[in-house]
C-alpha cells in the first residue's frame, strides 16, 4: 500500500486465561481455543497483507501465568512473522516489573510496547500507552506528544476505558479521546471493552477475538484498519474470528408446555459442542414438568460446551396429577401439605423428595 | 373377648384348679401367698399365647415337683360371636388343640388359628416376649409390674392396632405401612447426610464440604501468592519511580549542604573578629568605670561632710530645748507631791465618818428585831389560849360521831317497826247514809269518818249494831313487841346520851362539829406565830434585848452610810489621781533625763565622724583631676562599642549566626535521604529477585487451577445441600404431621382416662405422649413426672391408663383385662376408689382380678369371687 497504513487492531487476547467454570474436556476444548484464535487472526493478517498487528492490552491474562502459558503464545505468535506484532501492556499485564510481556520474547517481529518509545513504520508511527501500573488511575494518552507538520500517519494505541463510559469495564484509566484527536491523530486503537465498538470513525475497541464472559456485547471479531494518508479518514472492517458461541437466555415458564420452548431453543444451538450457555429459568412448573426440565437439562449439559443454571426464580407448582400422586393417607398428606404451605426452596426440594418416594413405595 | 373358664391340671405345683363360669364383668380370685393366683394367671397366658411345644427352661418350670403328669391347660372364651376351647399340654405328649363354631384345629395348626383370633405373633426366643404379645401385656399386667408406665408394655402392634382403632375413631385416616415406609426411606435418605443422633453433617455431604472448605482454602492460599507476586512488582515499580525521585532530591540536597558550609566558614570568621573587638570594648569600659567612680566617691564624700555638718548643728539645738523642759518637768513634779499627800488626809477622814454611820445603823437593826420578836410573842400567847378554850369546849361535849351514829340507828329501827306496826292495823272508812251515832258521836248523811285500828276494836253503831275489828291477824303482836323494843333501845340510847329527843342529840353532835372546825383553823395560826412553841419565842426576845444592849447608846450625830459611801469614794478618787498624775510626770522626768543623754552621745559621734570624712576627702585628688580622667575613658569605651557593632550588624544581615545548625541540619537531611536511597535500593533488590522467582512460579494458573476446583467442588456441594435439606425438610415435615395426627389419636383415650383420674386424683390431669405414653399428671401450671410420682400413684394412674386404652380398643368387642396384685402399693382410701373405678370399668369389659388381700375387696362389687386354698394342692371354692 504506497504511504497508506493497513493494520490489524485487536485487543483483549487474555491468553492464559483457563475458563475454570467450564470443567473436563469442555474446558481443555475451551482454553485451547484461546491460543488457536491467535493463530486464525495470524492467517487474516496475512491474507489482508497488513503492515502491522496491534494488540491494545491484555495479551496476557496476568503477569503471573506461567512458562507453560507463554510458551504456548509464543507458539501462537510465530505464524505472524515477519509481520511486526506490537503487544501494548494492559490492566491484566501491566507494565510493571513482573510484566510478563518482558518474558515472552516470541521473535523479532515481536515487539512488546513496555514505554512509550513509538514504533515506527516508513509512513506510520505507532504511539504507545502502556498501563505502568495495574491501577492507574491516570489517563495513559495524556503524555501523547502532538502531532508535528512532518509526521506520518499516526496511531495511538490505548487499553483502559473511555471518559464517555459510565461502568462496566475493568479499567479505572479513563482515556480522553478527544483530547487524542485534538492532538492531530489518525487513529485510537482501544482495548479493554471485550465487545467491538466506535466511538467516532477513528476511534475503535476491536473487542476480545473470543469471548470471556456471557454479559460481553459482540466480541469476536478483530478490525481490519486502512488510513490512506495522513489525516484521512480510516476505513475499519469487522472479521470475526471466534470460533466459540457465547449465549445468554432467560425463560419465563408459564407452564409444563414452556419446558418445550426451553428444549427447542437447545436443540436450536447449530454448534453446541462449541457453544456455552447460560439460562435463567424463572416461573412455575409443575412437579412432573420439573422432572422433565431436569432431563432436558441434563442432555443440553452433556452436548453443550458448558451450561450454566440459575433456576433461583423458578418454583414447583404441583399439578392435579402431582397432588393425586402426594395425596397419600394421614400424615404423609398432612407432611405434603405443610410442605406446600411453606413455599421455601426447601420445601419445594423436600416435596418433590416426597413425591419420589412416595411413587417408589408405590411400586 | 370373654374367658369364660380356666382349669390346671398338673400346673407348677396345682394339681387341678378350675375357675368355671367366670363372669363376663368383675372377677375376683383371691387367695393367700402360695395359694397359686399368679400360677393361673401364668396359665392364662401359656394356653392363649405359648407355644406347646419346645422344652425350653421356661416351660421345665411349668412341672410339679415330683409328679410325673404333664402341665395342662384348659381355657375357654368367646370372641366374634363364637365360643372356643383351647387345650394345651407342655413337655411330656405335649399337643394344642383348638375347638370353636364346630371345628377342630390341633397343634401348630391351633396355635396359627389363636394367634390369628388374639392378633398376636409367633415368640421368637425368650427376650422382650411382649413384643409378640400384640395388645394383651398392655391389658394383662404380671404381679410387680403395675407401678411400671403402662408404655413399657407398648409394643409396635399394639400401638398400630390403636393407630387403627382411633384413626376411624376421630376421622382420621391411617397413613398405614405406606406411610411408614415414606418415612423410613425419608429418614434413610436425611442419614446420608446427617448423623441421626445430633444433626450434624456426616457421610458425602461433610466431605463435599470438607472438600469445599479444603478448596476455599487453596483457592485463597493461591490468590494470595498471586497477589503478593502483584504486590511485589506494583512495589517495585513504586519503589523505582521513588528511586529516581529520591536521586534528583539527594542531588538537590547536596548544593544545600555546600551552601551551608560556606556560610558556615563565613560566620565563624567573623565570629572570631567579634569576639575579639569584645575584649577591646570590655577594657574600655572597665577604664571608664573605674574613672567615674573616683569621680563619685569624691563627691560623695562632699557631700556627706556637709550633711554632717548640718545634723551637728541641729542636734546641739535639741539638746538646749530639752533641758529647759527637764527643768519645767521638775517643778509640776514637786507640786503633785504635794497634792498626794493632801488626798491621802481627807481618805483617811472619810474612812473615820463611815465607822460612826455603819454602827449607827447596826443600833436601828437591833432595835427593829427585838420589837417584831415582842409582837409575835403576844400574838401567839392570844392563840394558845383560844386553842386551850376550844379544846377544853370539846372535851366537854358528849356527843361524838359514833354515839350519834347510833342513835340514828336505833331512830331508825324505831321508825321501821312503827311503820311495820302500822301496816299491819286495818282503815275503816264510814260514809253515812242517813244521820247515824257511831261510838257516841252523831255522824250527819253524807258525812264520812274513818278508823285505823292495830287492835281489836269494837265500832257500836247505835241502833244499828256492832262492828269488831281484827286487824292483822296473828302477826300483829310480833309486830308490837318488836316495835316496843325498838322504843327501849331507842330510849336506851337517848338517856345514855342525856338528851330527850335525836334532834337534840343531832344539835349537840352539830355544836361540837363546829369547836373541832375553829380548833382546826387556832391551831395552825399558833403553831405559824410560834413554830418552835411560846417559849422558845420568849428565849428569842430576851436574846435580841440583851444584843441591842450591847450596841450602846444611839449617836445622833453620825451621819448616815449612803453619805459616808459618797464621802470615801469622792476621796478614794482623789487620792488615785493625784498619785497618777505624781507618777507620770517623774517617769516623764526620768524620760527626759534619758533624750537628753542620748542627744548629748549623738553629738560627741557626729563630731568625730565629720572629723574622719574631712580626713578622707583631704586625701582624694582634686575635682577637675578626676573629671578629666572619665571623659578620657567613656570617649575610648564608645569607638570600641562602635566597632563592634558594626561587625555584629554585619553577622546578623548575614544570617551567619544559625549557619552552623544549618549545615548541620542539611547534613543530615543528606545523610537521611542517603540512608532513604540504601534502604530502597536494598529493598529493590530484594523485590527483584522475588519478582524472578514469582515469574516461574505459574501462580496465575494456580489460582485458576483452585478456581476450578473450587467451583467444581462447590456445585456439588450446594447440590448435595439442596439434596440434604431437602431430605431434613421432608423429614421434619414428615415427624411433625404424624405428631400433629398423633397427638389427634391421643385425645380419645384422655378423654377415656379423664373420669376415672378425676375421681382418683381430682384436678389432676393426665399428660401422654404422642405415642400414648404416660408424661405424668398435671396441676394447672405445674406437671409432675409419671416416674416422680409415688408407687402407689404410678400403679394407679397405670391402671387407669389401661383400663382407658382397652376401652378403646375394645371399642367394637370388649378386651379382657388381667391384673395380677396389682394394687399392693394402693392405700385403704385409694383402695376404696380403685373398687369403685374397677366395678364401673367391668360394665364395660371383663376384668379377673388376683389379689391375695381378701378383706380389702369387701367392697369391689365383683359378680364372681373365687377363693384360693391356702395350700398349694387344695381346689377352688367358687361363689356368686
Amino acid at each position: 500500500m504506497a504511504k497508506g497504513l493497513r493494520f490489524l487492531h485487536t485487543a483483549d487476547w487474555q491468553l492464559g486465561l483457563k475458563l475454570a467454570f467450564v470443567p473436563g474436556d469442555a474446558g481443555a476444548v475451551a482454553r485451547f481455543q484461546r491460543f488457536e484464535v491467535v493463530e486464525r487472526i495470524a492467517s487474516v493478517a496475512k491474507a489482508r497483507n497488513v503492515d502491522a498487528v496491534v494488540v491494545a492490552g491484555d495479551v496476557l491474562d496476568d503477569n503471573a501465568i506461567g512458562e507453560d502459558s507463554l510458551q504456548r503464545a509464543r507458539d501462537a505468535m510465530k505464524p505472524f512473522a515477519p509481520i511486526p506484532v506490537l503487544l501494548l501492556p494492559g490492566n491484566h499485564d501491566a507494565a510493571t516489573p513482573d510484566c510478563a510481556l518482558r518474558r515472552l520474547r516470541a521473535g523479532d517481529h515481536v515487539h512488546a510496547l513496555l514505554d512509550d518509545a513509538p514504533f515506527v513504520l516508513p509512513h506510520a508511527r505507532f504511539h504507545p500507552c502502556p498501563l505502568r501500573q495495574r491501577h492507574d488511575r491516570d489517563d495513559p494518552t495524556r503524555a501523547l506528544p502532538r502531532r508535528e507538520a512532518t509526521d506520518p500517519i499516526l496511531v495511538a494505541v490505548a487499553h483502559g476505558a473511555l471518559i464517555d463510559f459510565t461502568d462496566g469495564l475493568e479499567s479505572k484509566n479513563l482515556i480522553d479521546w478527544r483530547a487524542i484527536l485534538a492532538k492531530g491523530y489518525d487513529y485510537l486503537a482501544l482495548g479493554d471493552w471485550h465487545g467491538t465498538l466506535s466511538f467516532d470513525p477513528r476511534v475503535w475497541y476491536s473487542g476480545a477475538p473470543e469471548a470471556t464472559r456471557f454479559k460481553e456485547k459482540r466480541p469476536g471479531n478483530v478490525l481490519i484498519v486502512e488510513i490512506d494518508a495522513p489525516g484521512a479518514v480510516p476505513r475499519v472492517e469487522e472479521v470475526p474470528v471466534a470460533r466459540t458461541l457465547w449465549i445468554e437466555r432467560r425463560f419465563d415458564l408459564a407452564d409444563d408446555a414452556a419446558v418445550d420452548e426451553v428444549a427447542s431453543f437447545f436443540r436450536s444451538i447449530a454448534l453446541p459442542s462449541m457453544t456455552l450457555v447460560s439460562v435463567e429459568l424463572a416461573g412455575h412448573v409443575s412437579l412432573g414438568g420439573r422432572t422433565k426440565l431436569d432431563d432436558v437439562l441434563a442432555t443440553a449439559r452433556e452436548t453443550l460446551m458448558h451450561l450454566r443454571v440459575d433456576d433461583g426464580g423458578l418454583h414447583d407448582r404441583p399439578s392435579d396429577e402431582d397432588l393425586r400422586a402426594l395425596a397419600a393417607d394421614g400424615f404423609v398428606g398432612r407432611a405434603a401439605e405443610l410442605l406446600r404451605t411453606l413455599g421455601t426452596r426447601e420445601a419445594e426440594d423436600a416435596l418433590r423428595l416426597l413425591h419420589r418416594l412416595l411413587l417408589d413405595a408405590r411400586r | 373377648m370373654r374367658i369364660v373358664s380356666l382349669s390346671v391340671r398338673a400346673w407348677k405345683g396345682l394339681d387341678h384348679v378350675e375357675l368355671a363360669d367366670l363372669a363376663p364383668d368383675l372377677n375376683l380370685i383371691v387367695g393367700p401367698n402360695e395359694s397359686g393366683k399368679s400360677r393361673l394367671a401364668l396359665a392364662l397366658r401359656y394356653a392363649l399365647f405359648e407355644k406347646y411345644k419346645g422344652e425350653s427352661e421356661d416351660k421345665k418350670a411349668l412341672r410339679s415337683y415330683g409328679g410325673a403328669e404333664a402341665p395342662y391347660v384348659e381355657v375357654r372364651f368367646e370372641t366374634r360371636g363364637t365360643t372356643w376351647t383351647v387345650r394345651k399340654q407342655f413337655l411330656k405328649q405335649a399337643f394344642a388343640k383348638l375347638e370353636g363354631g364346630g371345628r377342630t384345629w390341633t397343634d401348630e395348626d391351633a396355635e396359627t388359628m389363636l394367634r390369628e383370633l388374639l392378633g398376636t405373633r409367633p415368640i421368637q426366643g425368650r427376650r422382650d416376649v411382649d413384643q409378640f404379645l400384640g395388645l394383651w401385656p398392655l391389658l394383662w399386667v404380671r404381679q410387680g409390674e403395675a407401678w411400671n408406665a403402662p408404655q413399657t408394655h407398648m409394643n409396635d402392634d399394639a400401638r398400630a392396632r390403636l393407630r387403627d382403632v382411633l384413626a376411624s375413631h376421630v376421622d382420621e385416616v391411617a397413613a398405614g405401612p405406606l406411610g411408614e415406609r415414606v418415612v423410613e426411606r425419608a429418614e434413610r435418605e436425611r442419614e446420608r447426610y446427617f448423623t441421626a443422633a445430633t444433626g450434624k453433617e456426616t457421610g458425602e455431604l461433610a466431605s463435599a464440604r470438607a472438600r469445599f472448605v479444603e478448596a476455599e482454602a487453596t483457592l485463597a492460599q493461591a490468590t494470595a501468592k498471586r497477589a503478593e507476586a502483584h504486590g511485589a512488582a506494583d512495589e517495585l515499580a513504586t519503589l523505582e519511580l521513588e528511586l529516581a525521585e529520591l536521586d534528583k532530591r539527594i542531588g538537590a540536597q547536596r548544593v544545600r549542604v555546600h551552601d551551608a558550609k560556606t556560610r558556615a566558614d563565613r560566620a565563624g570568621e567573623i565570629a572570631a573578629r567579634l569576639k575579639a573587638q569584645a575584649g577591646e570594648v570590655e577594657r574600655a569600659r572597665m577604664q571608664s568605670d573605674l574613672a567615674a567612680a573616683a569621680l563619685s566617691k569624691r563627691s560623695e564624700l562632699s557631700t556627706t561632710l556637709a550633711q554632717l555638718a548640718g545634723r551637728i548643728e541641729d542636734e546641739t539645738t535639741t539638746l538646749r530645748s530639752m533641758r529647759t523642759a527637764h527643768s519645767v518637768l521638775v517643778t509640776r513634779e514637786a507640786q503633785a507631791t504635794n497634792g498626794a499627800e493632801a488626798a491621802n488626809t481627807a481618805l483617811e477622814a472619810a474612812h473615820a465618818n463611815q465607822l460612826r454611820a455603819r454602827r449607827r445603823g447596826h443600833l436601828e437593826e437591833a432595835t427593829r428585831r427585838e420589837r417584831d420578836a415582842r409582837d409575835r410573842l403576844e400574838r401567839a400567847r392570844g392563840h394558845e389560849t383560844r386553842v386551850a378554850a376550844l379544846r377544853s369546849q370539846l372535851a366537854e361535849s358528849r356527843v361524838d360521831e359514833t354515839q350519834i351514829r347510833a342513835l340514828r340507828v336505833a331512830s331508825e329501827s324505831l321508825a321501821k317497826a312503827g311503820a311495820a306496826l302500822a301496816a299491819a292495823s286495818a282503815s275503816l272508812r264510814f260514809v253515812a247514809e242517813r244521820a247515824v251515832v257511831v261510838d257516841g258521836r252523831a255522824i250527819a248523811a253524807g258525812e264520812e269518818r274513818t278508823w285505823t285500828c292495830d287492835a281489836p276494836t269494837r265500832i257500836v253503831l247505835e241502833g244499828v249494831g256492832a262492828l269488831d275489828v281484827r286487824p292483822g291477824g296473828g302477826d300483829l303482836d310480833a309486830r308490837r313487841a318488836k316495835e316496843q323494843a325498838a322504843r327501849h333501845s331507842m330510849a336506851a340510847e337517848l338517856e345514855r346520851l342525856g338528851v330527850a329527843s335525836l334532834a337534840e342529840a343531832e344539835e349537840r353532835f352539830a355544836h361540837r362539829t363546829g369547836l373541832a372546825a375553829q380548833l382546826a383553823q387556832a391551831e395552825p395560826l399558833l403553831a405559824d406565830a410560834a413554830p418552835e412553841g411560846v417559849d422558845a419565842l420568849e428565849d428569842e426576845v430576851r436574846a435580841r434585848t440583851t444584843a441591842r444592849a450591847a450596841l450602846g447608846e444611839a449617836d445622833a450625830a453620825a451621819p448616815s452610810i449612803a453619805d459616808t459611801d459618797a464621802g470615801l469614794a469622792a476621796a478614794t478618787e482623789e487620792v488615785a489621781r493625784t498619785r497618777a498624775e505624781r507618777d507620770a510626770l517623774r517617769a516623764e522626768l526620768v524620760r527626759a533625763a534619758d533624750a537628753i543623754a542620748r542627744v548629748e552621745s549623738a553629738l560627741n559621734g557626729l563630731t568625730l565622724e565629720h572629723a574622719a570624712v574631712r580626713a578622707r576627702l583631704e586625701a582624694l585628688p582634686s575635682q577637675e583631676m578626676l573629671t578629666a580622667a572619665v571623659d578620657g575613658a567613656r570617649t575610648t569605651w564608645l569607638e570600641a562599642r562602635e566597632v563592634e557593632g558594626a561587625l555584629a550588624a554585619e553577622h546578623a544581615n548575614l544570617r551567619l549566626s544559625d549557619a552552623s545548625l544549618e549545615l548541620d541540619q542539611e547534613r543530615r537531611s543528606f545523610e537521611r535521604l542517603e540512608s532513604e536511597r540504601s534502604s530502597k535500593q536494598a529493598r529493590r533488590v530484594h523485590l527483584e529477585a522475588t519478582v524472578r522467582i514469582h515469574g516461574a512460579e505459574d501462580l496465575h494458573e494456580r489460582v485458576q487451577r483452585a478456581e476450578a476446583e473450587r467451583e467444581e467442588r462447590a456445585v456439588t456441594l450446594r447440590s448435595l445441600e439442596a439434596r440434604a435439606l431437602a431430605a431434613r425438610e421432608l423429614t421434619s415435615a414428615l415427624h411433625a404431621a404424624r405428631r400433629e395426627v398423633q397427638t389427634r389419636l391421643v385425645a380419645p383415650v384422655l378423654e377415656r382416662a379423664r373420669p376415672y383420674l378425676e375421681a382418683l386424683l381430682p384436678g389432676r390431669k393426665l399428660r401422654m405422649d404422642e405415642n400414648w405414653g404416660v408424661i405424668g399428671l398435671g396441676t394447672g401450671d405445674t406437671e409432675e413426672d409419671f416416674h416422680d410420682l409415688s408407687g402407689g400413684a404410678r400403679e394407679q394412674v397405670s391402671i387407669l391408663v389401661r383400663i382407658a386404652l382397652a376401652e378403646v380398643l375394645g371399642a367394637e368387642e370388649p378386651l379382657p383385662m388381667v391384673l395380677d396384685d396389682c394394687l399392693v402399693n394402693t392405700d385403704r382410701v385409694r383402695q376404696g376408689e380403685m373398687m369403685r373405678i374397677l366395678y364401673r370399668a367391668s360394665r364395660r369389659q371383663q376384668i379377673l382380678l388376683f389379689s391375695c388381700h381378701d378383706e380389702g375387696f369387701d367392697r369391689l362389687g365383683e359378680t364372681r369371687r373365687y377363693e384360693l386354698a391356702p395350700t398349694r394342692r387344695e381346689g377352688v371354692r367358687s361363689g356368686g
